[in-house]
This record gives structure tokens, sequence and C-alpha cells, in this order.
């Protein structure tokens, strides 16, 4: 008796004692994560070494810039308060705004993007090109605290543009972890300590990071430019996972919130009937392109070249090999093109193709004989089947096409001479920044020789390189324009190359992640800034995937 | 004197290896340099970096810097790292070594009593059974099991993790190993994840393994089974388990051991496609990334290490085979 009444007592108290635990537990509130995956390396913090699209993604969100992109203004600014430029188109006066933090809650001030643009100017890196052909180190001066002037050798009509990639660094945060180097005080100009580590003001902080594991960005708390609202993400945490099976088993699974573009046409095709998710779907100015080497026999024909041209399937391409992609006019993608009117097509027509070919200089016994070879990058599946379409097209026209996988590098290695480089290389021109003279550089002399598998053009036209020298020393955009459009036209005359179709971008992200904005602008990647996006915490599967 | 007779020959044969794959990762077509500053790089700004990486000099001062920069504790640049490829070996090394540990332990494990179940049950259902999934092992492509296996236990059955080491925080670094670290710190929530994070990638990496060694131990227990004293051993009572395992096991094993040595450093290289799958941060994805990218001190870093595991793991294998078995004298 007296047994069972200590036990039962036991029993009521360990029940109110479990109860009470449930009414004095503190609700503590879990940060709104983020969960991406993407399936190439991140290959460092330094925003100057910028090369794959992840890098880009995270230096975007990490690193702000002197001034933004505006679908109407085209800049806004940023960092910087105002600007202005000399008659001449040499000085660009920038003067900041007041109070901007960086990461460590340092001031952002002149001497940091004087720093910043010597640093690029002077360490040999991925971004140099953009600026070494118009400035030199030591003529950014620093006129006060907060304003600071950019003195350009040679005009240069897309300096704005790139400004939109020179990211600022903290330059006492980078010479306090500065290593021993070849720049005098500066010591390795921190290159040891930016591959690893982030001197950024941009709205997420690099939290960890573990070379081909994951990286993880915290929210900048003390960030200026956007207010929170609700659901703002507080963590963002980017897997890197080489095989896109996985991304897509992990995104099914709800272990992943968005994912990279590149999981598989079939994948997207099959999750745009699932309810649960959604995909952001929209084009970005980034060309597909099958490029010739004009100095290589047949290739050296214009009517070989236009025969290629028309038997090049863009359809198939687009729809069959692709989930999407705009056809493009020209040289140029649309966003950047201009009204430019006259500009020479050559669509898909077998028939037209043979006509085409039988006026060539060759015979066809000789077309026969002359292996035509098609370069591929090799471990791309995308790229295989278009060049396996191209080549099975070419030989329906009676020329000897032969597929060669080939490693990105010796590709690159091998367009530096026209003996050595591929007859046709089929490309995506992944520039950062999309403005007319990275692109059309290509098709002149000036493109030749460059170790990389865009510029293995080697097309010459002294009138179409004539128009656009005109236009880049121009600095009225009308002019500008006119002589864009005629370089262009010239240069579609002669068909050096395929103009296939601009990027078609797919992203996949479950139904609750919102503020995904389409992108109006030609610069790259700030669609991909994670300060616009915010998750519907009341959503169920919001709660189910994030254990909520 | 035969242990430094052993490390001289070992040694030379670094040296032999160092040379030549030296010489072949600068001579192969492709410029890394000019594929890691971009497309848009000058030449002076190209040529500005092969100074500084010393590339502008004569192949054997190249050689002979390099030498001394493994002397000093160094690899050489990664160039898709941006770092010491020593420093990217000493973290991605413990991961690979773990996963080929785990997978060659599992396979051993596993193909011993298959071996000898094949072998005493000869042409029986279950000997076909064995050899078909061993024939499965080898023939078809890791990475489509690996896939399949992700698909299978994680998404269908949600029962495994399919990606990386671990989930949430690693152990607190000791060996590097963190089913080690997490046991030697009593971390058993660390040890337990990073045990589920193994199964999968561990399970698809010993297949073939698993399939070579069972082959070779059914082939040479069958041939102990004609030999007169397992008759002799018969005759006497003795029990059959104790004939299989004890006598007949040991001396089939031997050829297997040299197998199993051969095996552990070509993992290295196979471990590559199921850490792809697999988001495993071990040394051979690196590796594999790095040829394909021409990172020349990377691929040297890497192949250096899998020379190294030759030679001990056959140095090892040949110390063993004393031990199975006393009557082989290793001359001294």
């Amino acid at each position: 008796m007296e047994k069972k009444f200590w036990f039962r007592i036991g029993f009521v108290l360990g029940i109110l004692l479990l109860l009470s635990s449930f009414g004095t537990a503190q609700v503590v509130k879990k940060p709104i994560e983020l969960r991406w995956a993407v399936n190439f390396e991140i290959s460092t913090l330094d925003p100057n070494e910028s090369k794959t699209d992840w890098d880009y993604m995270v230096h975007v969100n990490a690193y702000d810039t002197l001034i933004y992109p505006d679908s109407e203004k085209g800049y806004i600014p940023w960092i910087a308060d105002s600007w202005k430029v000399s008659p001449e188109g040499l000085k660009y006066t920038f003067h900041l705004k007041k109070g901007i933090p960086f990461h460590d809650g340092k001031e952002i001030t002149a001497e940091d993007v004087r720093f910043s643009m010597d640093r690029i100017l002077t360490v040999p890196c991925a971004l140099a090109p953009h600026f070494t052909l118009s400035l030199k180190p030591g003529t950014t001066k620093v006129l006060d605290k907060y304003t600071v002037e950019f003195n350009l050798f040679k005009r240069d009509p897309s300096f704005l543009d790139s400004l939109l990639i020179f990211k600022i660094l903290n330059k006492e945060l980078v010479l306090k972890n500065k290593a021993e180097g070849s720049y005098g005080e500066f010591g390795d100009y921190g290159v040891k300590f930016l591959a690893t580590h982030d001197a950024g003001s941009g709205p997420f902080a690099v939290d960890e990071f573990k070379f081909g594991n994951f990286l993880r960005m915290k929210r900048f708390e003390a960030y200026p430019f956007r207010k929170r609202r609700p659901g703002s993400i507080d963590l963002v945490n980017i897997l890197i996972i080489p095989e896109v099976v996985t991304i897509s088993a992990k995104l099914k699974m709800g272990e992943l919130d968005m994912c990279t573009w590149s999981v598989g046409d079939q994948f997207l095709t099959k999750l745009k009937e699932d309810k649960n998710f959604v995909i952001e779907e929209y084009f970005i100015p980034t060309p597909w392109t099958v490029l010739m080497n004009c100095k290589k026999k047949p290739l050296d024909d214009i009517h070989v070249r236009k025969a290629i041209a028309q038997a090049y399937d863009y359809e198939q391409v687009t729809t069959k090999i692709l989930s999407g992609g705009k056809l493009m006019k020209g040289p140029l993608p649309e966003a950047i093109r201009g009204d430019c009117t006259d500009i020479k097509a050559y669509p898909f027509d077998l028939e037209k193709a043979k006509a085409e070919l039988a006026k060539s200089k060759y015979s066809a016994a000789e077309l026969k004989q002359t292996p035509i070879e098609i370069a591929a990058v090799y471990g791309s599946e995308r790229f295989q089947n278009i060049c396996l379409l191209l080549a099975t097209n070419m030989q329906k026209i009676g020329l000897n096409a032969q597929i060669k996988s080939v490693r990105i590098v010796d590709i690159n290695q091998a367009a530096a001479k026209p003996e050595t480089c591929y007859h046709l290389v089929l490309h995506v021109q992944g520039g950062r920044v999309i403005n007319p003279p990275a692109i059309l550089v290509y098709y002149t002399k000036e493109g030749w020789g460059t170790a990389w598998l865009g510029a293995g053009n080697y097309y010459d036209n002294p009138k179409a390189t004539d128009a656009f020298n005109k236009a880049k020393d121009s600095l009225d955009a009308n002019e500008q324009r006119k002589y864009y459009c005629e370089a262009q036209r010239l240069i579609s005359e002669d068909c050096p190359r395929i103009w296939s179709h601009e990027t078609f971008r797919q992203i996949p992200c479950w139904r609750y992640v919102k503020g995904f904005e389409v992108p109006k602008w030609g610069a790259l990647f700030y669609e991909l800034r994670f300060e616009n996006f915010y998750m519907d915490t009341e959503d169920p599967l919001f709660k189910k995937n994030h254990g909520w | 004197m035969y242990f430094l007779e052993r490390i001289f020959y070992m040694v030379l044969v670094l040296v032999g290896v160092s040379i030549l794959m030296f010489v072949l990762v600068r001579i192969i077509p492709g410029d890394p340099i000019a594929t890691a500053l971009g497309p848009m790089a000058t030449q002076d700004s190209i040529q500005k970096m092969r100074r500084e990486m010393g590339l502008d000099r004569p192949i054997h001062v190249q050689y002979l810097l390099y030498i001394k920069g493994i002397a000093e504790g160094k690899l050489g640049l990664s160039l898709t790292e941006k770092r010491d490829v020593l420093e990217i070996i000493q973290e991605k090394l413990p991961a690979t070594i773990e996963l080929i540990f785990v997978s060659m332990t599992l396979a051993v494990l596993l193909a011993i009593p298959l071996g000898v179940i094949s072998a005493l049950h000869q042409n029986s259902l279950i000997d076909h059974l064995n050899r078909i999934t061993a024939l499965f092992g080898v023939s078809f492509p890791s990475f489509w099991i690996g896939i399949m296996m992700q698909l299978l236990f994680g998404l269908a059955l949600g029962l495994l993790p399919i990606t990386g080491r671990i989930s949430g925080s690693p152990p607190e670094a000791i060996t590097h190993f963190y089913l080690i670290d997490s046991l030697l710190t009593l971390n058993f929530r660390a040890f337990w994840n990073s045990f589920l994070h193994l199964i999968l990638p561990a399970s698809v990496l010993c297949l073939s393994p698993l399939a070579n060694v069972t082959r070779l131990i059914r082939a040479n227990m069958i041939d102990q089974m004609s030999k007169d004293y397992i008759n002799v051993s018969k005759a006497a009572g003795m029990s059959g388990w104790i004939i299989s395992y004890k006598y007949m096991l040991r001396n089939a094993f031997t050829s297997a051991l040299t197998m199993i040595g051969f095996l552990i450093p070509l993992m290295v290289g196979t471990a590559f496609v199921v850490e792809k799958v697999f988001a495993f941060p071990g040394l051979a994805r690196f590796g594999a990334d790095a040829i394909i990218a021409n990172d020349f001190n990377g691929v040297m870093g890497v192949t250096l290490v899998i020379s190294v595991a030759f030679v001990i793991v056959n140095f090892l294998v040949d110390e063993l085979y004393a031990v199975l078995d006393p009557r082989i004298k290793l001359k001294r």
C-alpha cells in the first residue's frame, strides 16, 4: 500500500515536471538559412580573381562597388554618392558616401578605393585586363577623405561598365594580414589572405570557407543599403557538390532550397510539373557561338563558312539539347546590340548550305578529304551533343567534320596560334560585364593570339575594325551605337562565326523562396544578391525542410 | 642492413617517379598560367606570373628548386586553389585515407567469407550468386552505382546522408580522421554521424576490390583443397571450420594480400569518382581537378602521395608475408 502511494506521488510529480518544462522552455529564434548547391569549386574569395560563376556569386554578395546597375539609368550611385567625367573622358571623379562600413566596422574612404584599384593594376589577376588598357598604377588620386579620381591614359567608353566588377577592399585589414611578397611595403598585396578571407562591405560576410566543401555567409547587420524584411535571409550555406544528379536528389529531399542551373534540362522539365517548386527563368546576354578559324583551310573560304552556318540547327539545339535560348542576330546580344538593322542572318537550311558550298573555291573532293575539327569541351554532355548535331549536318552537305573532345586548357592553348587553333570551337562567352568592346575585340587583329577558346577567330576586316575603333573612341552614345551597328553589319556579312543564341537560365527553388528579381540590365550576377531573397516561413514545406 | 637497402630502393623509386612526372606535366600541351589568369590576361601579366613561379628557368633548375621546396615543407602553389599544395594535402588526405581504409576493410571482411563459401560450395547456387555479384561490382561504373545508391538510400528511403563527410561540426582535430578523433574526444554524435556519411561511398568504393579479392580467394582455396594436408587433416578428425579458416585460408591468402597491397594505392585514383559523386572532400577529387586544369603542382603533389603510398604498402605487404607464411624467408 505504502509503495503504491509513493509510486503514484512520484508519477504525478514526474508528469508535472515534464509539463512545466514546456511552459518554461524559451523560444529560441532560429536564423533563416538559405541552402544552395553549386557544381563547381568556389576557387577563391579574392574578388580580383573571379573566374567561375560561383566566384562571382560570392563576390557580388561579400563586396560592394562604387556604382550599381539600374535598368533605366544604367548606373546609380552606391558606395559613391555622385561622380563626374571630364569632357575628354580621361578623368573620373567619385565622391563617396560617408559612414559606409566594412564588415569589421571600419569606414570606407577614398584611400580604400585607391588601394583597391592599384592592387588590380599591380598584381597579375583575372580582373586586370578590364583596367590595364586605360589605367596605370599610381595614377589614381585621393583628393580628400571621400573623393577619389581615376586618371585614364586612354579613353575607355566601357570604364563605368567595368566599375561594376571593381570591388572595394578594406586596405587596413589587407595590409594587417599581408604576407611576404615582392611588392615592397605591400608585401604580397594580401594575395594569400584574400584567397580565404573577406575584406568587403557587401550585404553578406564570409563566415567559414572550406575549399571544395562549403562556404557559409552571414548577413551583415550594419549594411546600410537594404533594410531587413520579414523572412530575410540570415545565413547562406553554399555546398560544393560536383555531381549534378546528387544536387538534384538533395533538392528533392529538402536538404537544399535552391541550386545551380546546371542540374540538367530533363530534371528541370520534371520539376516544372511539381507545384512545390518554382523555376526562375530568364535570358542572360551571354552568347553561345561556334567560332571559325578563318585562317585555316577550308574555312578561309567565305562560302564554306556560310554553308556551315546554314548547317547549324538552332531549333534543335535550343529545344532538344538545351531547354531554351534566344536566337542571336549577329555578334552582339540583344540587350547591348541597340536597334541595329541589316545584320545578315544564316537560318538553318541544308539545301541552301549545299548550294553555298558549291560556290566554294575548293572542289567537293578536296572538301571531303580535308578534315574539319570541331572542339567540344571535355566533360560537358551539352557541348558534345551540340557538336555532334553540327558535325552530322556538316557531313550531310559534304564536309569532313570530326569532333574532338578536349580539355579547356588545351583549347585555350591551341587558340594562341592560327595553325594550332581548331577549325570550329563551341563557346559560351561568360563575360561578367557584357559590353560591345569585350565581345567585338575578338573580331579584330587586337584579339589575335590570345590563349583563350573564344579568341581563335583569326578574322580581320579593316572596315569593321575601323568602325569598332570609332565606336570605342566616341563619347556620344548615338554615335557609338551607329558605329557598333556598322561593325556588326560588316562582320555578319563575312560570317566568321555561327551566332547561336543567348543563354536561357533556369534556377530551381522551393516555392517558399521569394524575392528573386529577373535582371533587366546587362550586368551579371546581381540577380543573385541574397539580400533580395526572403523565405515564407509560414509555408509548411519551409518548416518541414528546415526542421522548424 | 635489409631495412636500409629497402629504404634506399624506396627513395630511388620516389625520385624516379618525381622526375618523370615533373617533366611530363611541364611538357604536355595547355598553358595553366593563361587559364589561371583568365581570357583577357595580357602577355605581360602571364610572363610576370611565370617569373614569380620560376617557370622561366631551365627545367632542371625548376626541379632542383622543387626538391628544395619539399625540404622546406612546400610543394608549390596550386593554380586552382591558390595555396601551397602541401596545405591542401594535409587538409584532404585524411578524408581519402579514411574512405579507403573503411572501404578496404569492408571489402576484406566480406571477401574472406564469400570467397571461402564459394570455394567450399563450388558451382552451387551460392557460388553462382557470389560470382554474379562480383561481376556486377567490376562491370558497372562506380558513378552509376553511387548515384543509384543515393537515390535509393537517400531520396527514396531517407536512411543515409548522401554527401559530405559530416553534418554539423566536425570533432576536435587530433589525427584529422573523424572516426578516430571522435572516439578520442568521446564525441559519439560525431562518430555516428561520420560513420553514416562513410557507409555509401565506402560501399561503392569497396565493390571492385571485393570482387577481385573474392575471386582470388575462391581460386586459391580451390587450389588448396586438392592438397594432401587437407585429406590428412580430415582423416585426423579436424573440424571443417578449422581446416578452412585456420589452415587453407592462411595459405590461400598470401596472393590476395599482394593484390590488396596493389589495390590500396590504386584506390586513390578510383576514389575520385566516388568523391565527386558523394561530394566527399578528399584528395582524389583534387587530383582529378588538377589534371583537368593542368595544375602541375597539384598533379605532382598527388602523384607523390600515391607513390609514397605504393612503396609503403608494398613494404608492409612484404613484411606481412613472413608473418603469414614462415617458410618465406626474406633475405636480410
